[in-house]
């Protein structure tokens, strides 16, 4: 009967830790990364007897916790997936909505632009049209250096989110070397009894890291995990944690790297932040962020410079030769301020550089890195996007040098050179910040064009001359005004007279022969340009080759027809050309113009490519962060169908204990019952 | 089976129902704004080629504006001309009266003050004005003023020989202006006597009257003048151009008051004398390839008129020359005029053909972008309501699914 009792008492026993456990499930239901857990009931040693083997109840062998290391190790890489996913399209998101916003975008203040000159072309003398040129021109300003502001702006949020994370993550990273510690300190332990809630809350700090960055888990003696990254820089080893930082960029100031501190020692470890959240801010800012910066920046600076080209080479309302529409692109402070040296070159840092933007048509959207090496002078100029080499050499002594690169050329202009030095690159970083209107009165838009053409009275041949065409004011080569352009309000080696001399009756062709103003006696008139006319065909006169001496004056003029010997023409400053539209309507053009891209685009369509481009990203990071969300549901369910608990389940476990537990206590009270039929069977 | 936790049914229920509110949400943006692309990532190509259509769009809407601008320049230019037509068709008509025979010099000064008159008005039309002040046939120069009386009277041309042009399509310029040199000024002049040093000889009927033969005794080019000089003291006459260079007298040489025809000109020379000295021997120079202007012309007539007295065989040859060069010059004139308004009435075909297609265009371009950008509001619709109806039935069956416990039997 005392057996029986004992019987009865471990069941009594044991189910109630059941129920409890039962009970501990129910209340953990919502808990994050909770495991439920589940009582292992063993018999109890029997006695041996004669008869056999007498049992003696029921014992409670173990309360495990239900967790598959192989499924949490896979939520925890789902996570990160996710994390990095997520954080990449809410920022590309923010992007794309900024540079699709029909009101946010740069497209209709191009467009409106453009049509303000294409009005305004029609009546060149109205100062309202003038007036609605300007102002439209001050929107596409006021549209790139809001545009580039709201980079800035995501820039500065992308940094403010990894100072965040940064700190999640080392407070994470504390948390588990403690938990670890705590682990490996638990009683029993060595008999095999796991402290339950501590695995569940290191397996919850483990996922919550892994949605920051992508971790590897390694589980080590005494219940131990040793945490790293994915190429195996250690984080976290037994109850010893590292620590990340962030600490603003060497190559390039305006951004901000990682590293890690362990023990004492800060070690730079910006490429090793793959996946989660950090890595992808780190990925929009590399991937997304710099290059819209660059090509918004092209298309500011190739705005800028054939806007600015086609009003040098016009005329204004005042008859003066017209300036630089926006400001100059090649200013002396912009050329230095694309060179950004690196924080850490060596002493003295002397080093002086410069950028100029040479041809913006063929100018690329990037970032180049300047590494010297060897003795100092070898250098090696890297694509940052794509890490080849774009170009190698070594510097001349004394180094003012150029390194000419498509569309831009790095000049040297002195100082000393260090292996090891290097310089970032940015022909068209800040460009869309820097762009601003240089001309200010209506005045001054060049709407006309500075030359004219006219036929002698006296001309007997059929032929005519057009308008003509101007090239340029300056000298590409030298940037020097052209020998004709240096007088103000006039052709200075005007009025230019071309002379037809001769008649060749064989071929049918004249000769004819370009003179300036040079007075006749005593050196003769000062020959510019002789050469045979074809009546057959459209001829031109002057070369647009700048190194073709005097037979470039930056201008060209066209002539068909059949003339007369000695008819003559005469070239000279459109003096008093108020109503001349023919720059207007060349400036209107420019709209349309390829001059973006080698020429193969035009402003729209390089703003529709950083548009499209950013499309595309966002719209492959909306995939991917479905397909994430779903692998990560995925794998959370399996998770769940192992540890999750069940309501329905754990109730029917109740009732099941509960009736076991009553059976037990009715064992029990069998037993007395027993002893006391037993008592009352001797009195 | 797989084995579902508590959290599992309340955790996939809310993201389901999250994913349906979230399409929801789409399809209700797509139906207000009416658009399916609401940013570049929702069609990532469709919205860079709307960017290209949004700039086409425009473009079209700017060039249409210029058309019908240019329509209107167009149209007061051909108003003055017409109006400039009529002018020179009146002077035609009192230079007919003039040269009545029968007419007294009052007769012919009274023509001469209603020539002046009509002198000034074709000068005002000369110098017409646009809307904003500039003078329209002045060229590149429009705050100058077109033509000029000089300190001798006569009217000057002060522009230049720019022409503006616009752009009404992609690459389709069109003319909007025409300078007054070539309608006023380059008007081909009336073959005439424009030099002598003879004393009492002169020239009549002289007459270009085969323009062809003109042009083929002169390829390519035909010289500015001819000369008729007395070569011996029978008065026979050598005709050369270019200086000397080119001899152009008939075989047998004309003779001094006997009609003849050199390189289609008919002429007669009258009372010219010899003389042994080649420099002083009577000579007349021809102009065969002169241009005058209108103003010029009618200028010429009026001084003739005042001036002319009538009464010698010399003097009478004069004024009949003077008329019938005027009457030559101002047909050449008229001619001149209706060249540039049929040249006009080109350019006005031009922007009206043009302006169709760019409505054309605008509607064609339209059409696409509504189909690359607009919701089918049939199809967002019937999506709405069925999107509805999905989420509808999953909170009714969430709803229902979370109700069940078996601790509620309990």
């Amino acid at each position: 009967m005392a057996g029986l009792i004992g019987i009865g008492l471990t069941g009594v026993l044991s189910y109630q830790s059941a129920l409890n456990t039962t009970a501990n499930n129910i209340t953990n239901a919502n808990t994050p990364g909770y495991s439920r857990q589940e009582v292992q009931f063993d018999t109890q040693e029997g006695r041996r007897t004669g008869a056999g083997t007498v049992g003696s109840g029921v014992s409670i062998e173990n309360i495990r916790r239900l967790a598959d290391e192989y499924l949490t190790q896979q939520v925890r890489e789902d996570s990160t997936l996710f994390g990095e996913q997520n954080a990449l399209n809410s920022e590309l998101t923010r992007l794309d909505n900024l540079l699709g916003g029909e009101s946010t975008g740069l497209n209709s203040a191009l467009n409106n632009f453009f049509a303000s000159l294409q009005n305004a072309a029609e009546d060149p003398t109205s100062l309202p049209q003038r007036q609605l040129v300007l102002s439209e021109a001050q929107q596409v300003v006021n549209r790139f250096q809001a545009l580039h502001e709201e980079f800035v702006q995501q820039r500065e949020s992308i940094k403010t989110q990894m100072g965040q994370g940064v700190k999640d993550a080392n407070t994470l990273l504390k948390s588990i070397a403690e938990l670890n510690l705590a682990i490996s300190e638990s009683p029993g332990l060595a008999q095999g009894r796991m402290p339950l809630e501590l695995l569940d809350k290191r397996d919850e700090k483990l996922r919550q890291l892994s949605e920051l960055v992508g971790i590897r888990v390694t589980e080590t003696e005494g219940s131990q995990v040793n945490v790293s990254l994915a190429n195996g820089l250690a984080l976290v080893t037994g109850a010893n944690a590292s620590e990340f930082g962030t600490r603003t960029s060497a190559e390039d100031p305006t951004r901000m790297e990682f590293t890690l501190t362990t023990g004492g020692r800060s070690l730079l470890v910006d490429e090793q932040i793959q996946g989660g959240k950090l890595g992808g801010l780190r990925r929009f800012d590399e991937q997304a962020l710099k290059p819209a910066f660059d090509e918004l920046g092209r298309l500011a600076v190739t705005l800028s410079a054939s806007i600015n080209h086609q009003n040098e080479i016009g005329m204004d309302l005042e008859g003066d030769l017209g300036s630089n529409f926006f400001t100059d692109i090649n200013s002396v402070e912009l050329q230095r301020s694309r060179v950004v040296p690196n924080a850490n070159n060596s002493e003295p840092k002397n080093a002086r550089l410069a950028v100029e933007i040479t041809d913006s048509t063929l100018l690329p959207a990037g970032t180049w890195s300047l590494q010297f090496s060897g003795d100092g002078r070898s250098y090696e100029l890297i694509d940052t996007a794509t890490g080849e080499t774009a170009s190698q050499g070594r510097l001349p002594q004394p180094v003012q040098s150029e390194i000419t690169m498509p569309g831009f050329s790095i000049r040297v202009e002195g100082g000393e050179f260090n292996a090891g030095d290097k310089y970032l690159i940015q022909p068209s970083r800040n460009a869309a910040e820097n762009i601003a209107l240089n001309v200010r009165r209506e005045e001054d838009l060049a709407f006309a064009s500075p030359i004219r053409a006219s036929a002698g009275e006296n001309n007997l041949g059929t032929a005519t001359i057009n308008q003509g065409k101007m090239l340029n004011v300056r000298n590409p080569n030298t940037n020097a005004l052209l020998p004709g352009f240096q007088t103000r309000g006039e052709l200075a080696n005007g009025p230019i007279t071309i002379e037809f001399d001769s008649y060749d009756a064989a071929s049918g062709t004249y000769g004819y022969t370009i003179t300036d103003n040079t007075p006749v006696p005593p050196v003769g008139a000062n020959v510019l340009e002789t050469g045979v006319y074809d009546p057959k065909k459209i001829n031109t006169f002057f070369s647009d080759n700048p190194n073709a001496g005097s037979a470039y004056q930056g201008y060209q003029f066209e002539m068909t027809g059949e003339p007369n010997v000695n008819d003559t023409f005469t070239i000279d400053f459109n003096k008093n050309g108020v109503s001349d539209n023919r720059n207007a309507e060349l400036l209107a053009a420019l709209g349309t113009a390829n001059t973006m891209n080698g020429g193969s685009q035009n402003f729209t369509e390089g703003y529709a490519g950083l548009v499209e481009d950013i499309g595309v990203k966002t719209r492959q990071s909306q995939l991917d962060k479905d397909a994430g969300q779903t692998l990560l549901e995925q794998s959370n369910n399996q998770r769940e169908s192992i540890s999750g608990v069940n309501l329905d389940e754990e109730a029917g476990k109740l009732i099941q204990y509960q009736a076991a537990y009553n059976a037990s206590a009715q064992v029990m009270s069998v037993a007395q019952d027993l002893f006391n039929t037993l008592l009352q069977s001797f009195r | 089976m797989i084995r579902i936790s508590s959290q599992q049914i309340f955790s996939g229920g809310i993201n389901r129902l999250q994913d349906l509110n979230s399409n929801l949400v789409n399809t209700q943006q797509q139906i207000s704004t009416g658009k399916k692309v609401n940013k570049p990532s929702d069609d990532p190509v469709a919205a860079a080629r709307i960017l290209k259509l949004d700039q086409d769009l425009k473009r079209v809407e700017t060039y249409g504006r210029n058309a019908s601008l240019a329509d209107n320049r167009l149209k007061q230019e051909e108003s003055s001309l017409a109006s400039a037509v009529d002018i020179i068709q009146r002077v035609r008509e009192l230079t007919v009266q003039a040269g009545n025979g029968s007419l007294s010099a009052n007769d012919r000064k009274s023509i001469s003050a209603e020539l002046k008159e009509r002198l000034g008005q074709l000068a005002n039309v000369a110098n017409t004005r646009d809307a904003s002040g500039e003078y329209i046939f002045s060229g590149f120069q429009g705050n100058t003023q077109a033509f000029v009386q000089d300190d001798s009277g006569a009217w000057v041309y002060q522009g230049d020989e720019g022409q503006r042009v616009l752009e009404i399509d992609d690459g389709v310029t069109v003319p909007i202006s025409d300078h007054g040199k070539g309608i006023f000024e380059n008007v081909p002049a009336a073959v005439s006597m424009t030099g002598t040093n003879s004393v009492d000889g002169y020239v009549s009927d002289l007459a270009l009257v085969n323009e062809s033969d003109l042009r083929s005794d002169f390829a390519p080019a035909v010289p500015n003048d001819l000369t008729v000089t007395v070569v011996d003291a029978a008065g026979t006459l050598s005709i050369t151009a270019n200086g000397g260079a080119l001899n152009l007298t008939p075989v047998p040489a004309p003779t001094v008051g006997e009609p003849f025809e050199v390189a289609g000109i008919e002429l007669t020379v009258n009372d010219a004398v010899f003389d042994a000295d080649p420099t002083l021997t009577d000579s007349f120079t021809i102009g065969i390839s002169d241009k005058q202007s209108v103003f010029a012309t009618i200028e010429n007539l009026i001084s003739g008129l005042d001036t002319l007295a009538k009464g010698t065989p010399k003097t009478n040859a004069e004024y009949d020359a003077l008329i019938a060069e005027s009457l030559t010059n101002l047909d050449n004139a008229q001619e001149s005029l209706i060249l540039t308004q049929t040249e006009l009435g080109g350019r006005l075909n031009a922007v009206e053909s043009t302006t169709a297609f760019l409505d054309d265009s605008a509607l064609y371009t339209k059409e696409i972008r509504s189909q690359l950008q607009d919701v089918d509001y049939a199809e967002a619709i019937s999506n709405l309501s069925f999107q509805s109806f999905v989420l509808q039935a999953a909170q009714q069956s969430f709803a229902q699914i979370s109700r069940l416990s078996l601790f509620d039997r309990l």
